[in-house]
């Protein structure tokens, strides 16, 4: 990468991240290195407690690390305070909650445009994404009148709104059934490969996985391996890949 | 801003019941105010009038001590009173009732005036009426007076020049004008025939028109400058009089840097000294405008308390709702801060939210506020005899606490909401809270709740600011101590009440346990929410409970007391009174008894007067031994210091006394002491008398004032008790004028009694004697028994104590909308719960009886912090009034008056099952599946 380059969308070096539970001491991250290209549809793997939530929250500010560095489009968070991180995650970063997170007294519209409020064009911003994302109907319903995959597609367009530099997203299909969930995965690959959207994901299914151009495994807080999935979107073949993954390191740690 | 406006807007819009609620609560809260605020600000404005209407321009007036029609100032009082440098002006005036009508109205007297009846109007050569409550009310009064400025301000004309004696002119009251039909350059005509002269109006003269009962009756009775009705200069006086003119009273203009009280203080002894014993007529225009300053007074206190009820109204109401806001919205706001907002942001969410809130109530408040006043004021003059109006200044009064309400509740929440994490966004739905209750601040609590006793009893603050800071500094940490107590009173009560209300409910008790601790929150917000109009209640019933105490004459009280007026009976007929059918013989005593003043301010009245803080004394002189030392004394007092014996046996030997307990407490003076008593009928001396007992007399104030012995000013130090010679030699009381009796069986022959006693005094006079009060100073006999007295006195206390009590009721009733909105917001969130409970086959009814049963449980708190709240601040201000009241310093022993606090314990349990009913039937009435369907933690 030369020095005219545009700064990656993101660079997380040796990330850890402790807890405490009582007396005792969780480490969630233990040293983890992620990147993720222009345009590049990053998943990340892992059992329940390997680190992946964390590691997504490091990303996108809502947690500061113990040590390490995360970058986004060359910024390092550690170095914004609480406001800086706040306005930098309203430009730059948008989140995708696997609960839709959406303002039940908003309608889809103006829970589109939350991050824009401050925009003269915010308006015009919202409408254009909810007519990419087919939800032009029903910009003036509540949530509570909106379907799970229509919810969730709002959410998305919400992420968009500000045209961040990274889109990140937390088991985005966990509330939905798996038609439903598969056409959020699409709309995520499509924005991706039509956008040059760089976006990470959060997930432990496999049929999520099969769309990403990269997956990371995690496990114990620690980047086991990557690998590419098939282009045949085989969730089978994913799931093969994970538990290798998981295999090899589980045999180098012994 | 605009966003968060909006957001805020939206949010409120969610809840659309809880906000109409809390509207409704700060609106009745602020209507409260509007009300009280808008009768003090006319009270205010007819109050300026009223200042005036006794003594206008002059600071005070001289008039003789006696009421009878013959009495004058002598004019060396005011040679004496020109001559004091502190005295800017003294002017003399003669009041002399007239007959007069306007020169074109018909022979026939003019109807009278408002407030006045119409006597028989003494014409010139006619027997003068004077004043007092005895004299027949003039058509018209005429005043003489040759001050060279008017008593009041000229409305039209000009006023009389004294040196134009001879010019038949005349200044007449705006009041009497009207009455008589003329105006400025009208004719009146005085007295009739021969006699008649026509006088022409130069001026009228703003003498106020007194509207309402009090006043007018006020105005009747003073001899005073508002009393006028045609104002002449005095030499024209006597022309229509056909009399020499003699000062009825002197109007005094004090030099501006002159101290009233010590001027009065230091000329009281001195007017008493003159052939015609005279005295300030300001202590007496000061009781009658007092009366209606009283009236001020309480308006304004009325229109402080209501600010301040409606101030914590609107903080508990407006608290808990966007409390409960933020706890149900905790997850929205840790999204906005994860995708939008920062703190700074969210924070002004909240904000703004409780700022609509108050903005709402505030505004419908002040819209029902006037309205009220509007139609109160419309349909009933009693309601408002002053007028009512809410001007700006009410207005800004009722918008002062519900916006510093608003604001003060906001705080808590938005320092939760700002520091929501945005990680909290990506958590899942939180479960039900634990409700672990935590000892430490139980026990912070307790400590905090003793700071108001140790400030009041350990620290007394003396007066100023030190009583101010002290009911400050213990008021907020009871009430802090109490908000901390609260999380264990309710684990209290779920441990020890909720299995019997269980039974109670027909309830299963593992349904009921538990709930209200395992919503702790929103139990303590409607526990406290109710606490505080009960906790007032509650405190208003102990403290004037206790208060009373003070006032109702005791045990100590023979049965009955016969008074002998106007002169007394000589004491071997006195005596005689023990031989009557229905009198005890051994415990019927003779009595006089005499007001004299202190020499020494001894009770430092000058400084500040008080019910026990006054320059004089009533003494009552009888035999010791039958009194109280005997085998069956007339008086069984409950001694202090000193003992029976003893002190009969000082008394037997001569000017020893036996003094009320709070009498040493005031003046410092222990037994053996003594203190000197100036004779008011020989000033120039004065006599001493040594303390040999002390006594609690609880009531004395009210025995003395209902039975006369008052004689001389309407407020005394202390009743005090010495032997019947020394009294009577001391005081030149040749007669007894009382006799107290006990009944020889109840309930007692009161009215053989009294018609013994008129044939008595019958027999003694040689003249017709009445029974009661006779007019003109006439021979009569009256009987007034304790049991009377108390019994005025308690059903007096008991309407102040409504009246006073009447607000935190009010506040009650209000704050249960907080309640309601609470413990719907409780329900929401376990609807969920709910749902399973149907689900797993519990019927609606039990659902029903399983939410009300929780009210009433919440109400069982609120009773107990109620009733401690209630106990300690009624106990702390029983001494603190010492401080504050007029009617403190008697240090009576702490009284709960369980009835009362129990029907409004009983009034709050009923009040907190009421609120729990919409929500229990929203809850009863829901399919399952829709208490299901939202999942267990909706976002």
């Amino acid at each position: 990468m030369s020095a005219t380059d545009p700064p990656a969308p993101l660079e997380v070096t040796a990330a850890v991240k402790t807890f405490k539970q009582g007396s005792k001491v969780i480490r969630a991250l233990a040293g983890v290195n992620l990147a993720a290209a222009p345009g590049e549809f990053v998943v990340i793997m892992g059992a329940s407690g390997s680190g992946k939530s964390t590691l997504l929250h490091a990303i996108a500010g809502l947690t500061r690390l113990d040590s390490g560095a995360i970058r986004v489009e060359g910024q390092d968070l550690a170095a914004l305070s609480d406001a800086g991180l706040t306005r930098f995650r309203r430009r730059k970063i948008g989140l995708v909650f696997q609960a839709f997170n959406l303002i039940p007294v908003l309608s889809a519209e103006d829970n589109v445009r939350l991050p824009v409020l401050d925009r003269t064009d915010g308006r015009a911003r919202a409408a254009a994404l909810l007519d990419r994302l087919g939800l032009t109907a029903r910009r003036a319903h509540k949530p509570d009148a909106l379907s799970g995959g229509e919810q969730q597609r709002t959410a998305i367009a919400r992420a968009l709104a500000a045209d961040p530099a990274i889109v990140l997203a937390d088991e985005p299909t966990g509330s939905l059934d798996s038609i439903a969930g598969q056409e959020i995965c699409r709309l995520l690959r499509d924005l991706c490969s039509e956008q040059r959207r760089t976006i990470v994901v959060v997930t432990h299914e496999p049929a999520v996985a099969v769309w990403a151009d990269r997956i990371v495994v995690l496990r114990d807080g620690a980047d086991l391996r990557e690998f590419r999935p098939s282009g045949d979107r085989d969730p089978q073949a994913v799931a093969r890949g994970y538990q290798d993954a998981l295999k090899t390191g589980a045999e180098a740690s012994r | 801003m605009k966003a968060a406006l909006a957001l805020a807007a939206a949010f409120l819009r969610q809840y659309p019941v809880r906000v109409v609620l809390t509207s409704i609560a700060t609106a009745a809260a602020t209507c409260v105010v509007i009300w009280c605020a808008g009768g003090y600000e006319a009270l205010l404005r007819s109050f300026d009038e009223y200042a005036n209407k006794a003594l206008g321009r002059y600071t005070l007036s001289v008039a003789p001590i006696s009421a009878s029609p013959e009495a004058f100032v002598p004019p060396e009082v005011v040679e004496e009173l020109r001559a004091d440098s502190a005295v800017a002006a003294a002017e003399p005036m003669w009041a002399q009732p007239i007959s007069a009508r306007a020169e074109t109205a018909s022979a026939a007297p003019p109807a009278p005036a408002p407030g006045r009846r119409a006597g028989n109007a003494g014409g010139p050569g006619g027997p003068p009426r004077g004043f007092g409550p005895q004299s027949s009310r003039p058509a018209t009064m005429l005043l003489g007076t040759d001050a060279p400025d008017p008593p009041f301000a000229i409305l039209r004309g000009r006023w009389l020049d004294p040196r134009q004696g001879a010019a038949l002119e005349a200044a007449a009251a705006a009041g009497a004008a009207r009455q008589l039909g003329v105006d400025l350059g009208d004719t009146v005509v005085t007295g009739e025939g021969e006699t008649a002269l026509r006088l022409t109006i130069a001026g009228i003269v703003d003498a106020p028109v007194i509207a309402g009962p009090a006043g007018g009756t006020a105005v009747a009775h003073l001899p005073s400058p508002g009393a006028g009705g045609l104002y002449v200069p005095v030499a024209l006086a006597e022309r229509i009089v056909g009399r020499t003119a003699r000062a009825s009273f002197v109007g005094v203009v004090l030099e501006p840097d002159a101290d009233i009280t010590a001027f009065r203080f230091g000329w009281a002894p001195r007017l008493s000294r003159f052939a015609v014993p005279a005295q300030f007529q300001e202590a007496h225009d000061i009781e009658e405008a007092l009366d209606e300053s009283a009236a001020a007074e309480n308006a304004r206190l009325w229109a402080v308390a209501a600010t301040g009820i409606a101030l914590l109204v609107a903080f508990l109401v407006i608290f808990c709702t966007m409390s409960m806001g933020v706890s149900e919205r905790a997850r929205q706001y840790a999204m906005l801060r994860a995708v939008a907002l920062t703190r700074l942001q969210i924070g002004s969410i909240v904000a703004l939210e409780g700022l609509l809130l108050a903005t709402i109530g505030f505004l419908l408040g002040t819209a029902s506020g006037q309205v009220l006043l509007w139609i109160a004021a419309s349909a009933s003059h009693g309601i408002f005899r002053h007028g009512a109006a809410a001007g700006a200044g009410t207005i800004a009064l009722a918008a002062l606490p519900v916006y510093a309400g608003a604001a003060l509740a906001s705080l808590v929440p938005i320092f939760r909401a700002v520091r929501l994490r945005p990680v909290d966004a990506m958590a899942p739905p939180p479960g039900p809270p634990l409700g672990k209750i935590s000892l430490a601040p139980a026990a912070a609590g307790l400590l905090l709740c003793a700071v108001n006793p140790l400030l009041t009893f350990l620290f007394p603050p003396g007066f100023g600011v030190r009583v101010v800071a002290s009911l400050v500094v213990g008021w907020a940490a009871l009430a802090a101590g109490l908000v901390l107590i609260t999380p264990a009173a309710v684990a209290a009560v779920d441990r020890f009440a909720s299995p019997a209300l269980a039974r109670m409910f027909g309830l299963r008790p593992q349904l009921l346990a538990g709930q209200i601790t395992g919503n702790l929150w929103r139990t303590a917000g409607a526990a406290l929410t109710l606490t505080v109009g009960l906790g007032l209640f509650i405190a208003v019933q102990v403290w004037g409970f206790t208060m009373l105490d003070s006032f109702v004459p005791g045990p100590w009280a023979p049965d009955a007391l016969l008074s002998f007026g106007p002169d007394g009976i000589p004491p071997r007929k006195a005596a005689a009174v023990a031989a009557f059918p229905g009198v005890d013989p051994e415990r019927c005593l003779p009595l006089v008894v005499e007001q004299p003043r202190l020499r020494d301010d001894l009770t430092h009245s000058a400084k500040r007067a008080s019910i026990t803080r006054q320059d004089n004394v009533v003494i009552v002189g009888l035999d010791p031994e039958q009194a109280f030392a005997g085998a069956r004394p007339l008086l069984q007092f409950d001694w202090v210091e000193g003992s029976p014996r003893q002190a009969a046996d000082l008394l037997e030997k001569g000017r020893a006394c036996i003094v009320p307990d709070h009498f040493l407490r005031e003046t410092g003076l222990a037994l053996g002491d003594s203190f000197q008593l100036i004779p008011p009928e020989n000033p120039a001396r004065s006599v001493t008398y040594v303390v040999a007992g002390s006594v609690r007399l609880p009531g004395w104030h009210w025995l003395t004032k209902q039975t006369g012995f008052r004689t001389r000013t309407h407020r005394a130090a202390a009743l005090v008790f010495a032997d019947y010679a020394s009294v009577a030699r001391d005081f030149g009381l040749e007669n007894a004028s009382h006799v107290w009796l006990s009944y020889a069986s109840a309930p007692g022959e009161a009215d053989r009694i009294v018609h013994e006693a008129r044939a008595l005094l019958q027999d003694h006079l040689q003249r017709e004697v009445s029974i009661g009060a006779a007019p003109g100073g006439a021979p009569h006999v009256r009987l007034i028994s304790r049991a009377d007295i108390q019994g005025m006195v308690r059903a007096a206390a008991r309407r102040a104590l409504w009246m006073i009590s009447v607000l935190p009721l009010i506040a009650l009733a209000i704050v249960c909308l907080g309640a309601i909105n609470v413990i719907l917001a409780s329900m929401r969130a376990r609807r969920w719960s709910m749902g399973v409970l149907r689900a797993l086959g519990f019927t609606r009814g039990t659902l029903l009886r399983l939410v009300i049963a929780e009210g009433v449980l919440i109400g069982i708190v609120a009773c107990a912090l109620s009733l401690g709240f209630g106990v300690i601040a009624g106990w702390c201000g029983r001494d603190i009034a010492q401080y504050t009241s007029f009617f403190g310093g008697m240090h009576p022993a702490l009284v709960i008056p369980w009835i009362p606090v129990g029907l409004g314990m009983l009034a709050v349990l009923l009040l907190a099952a009421l609120c729990a009913v919409p929500p229990a039937v929203s809850l009863a009435r829901a399919e399952p599946t829709a208490l299901l369907q939202p999942g267990r933690g909706s976002f």
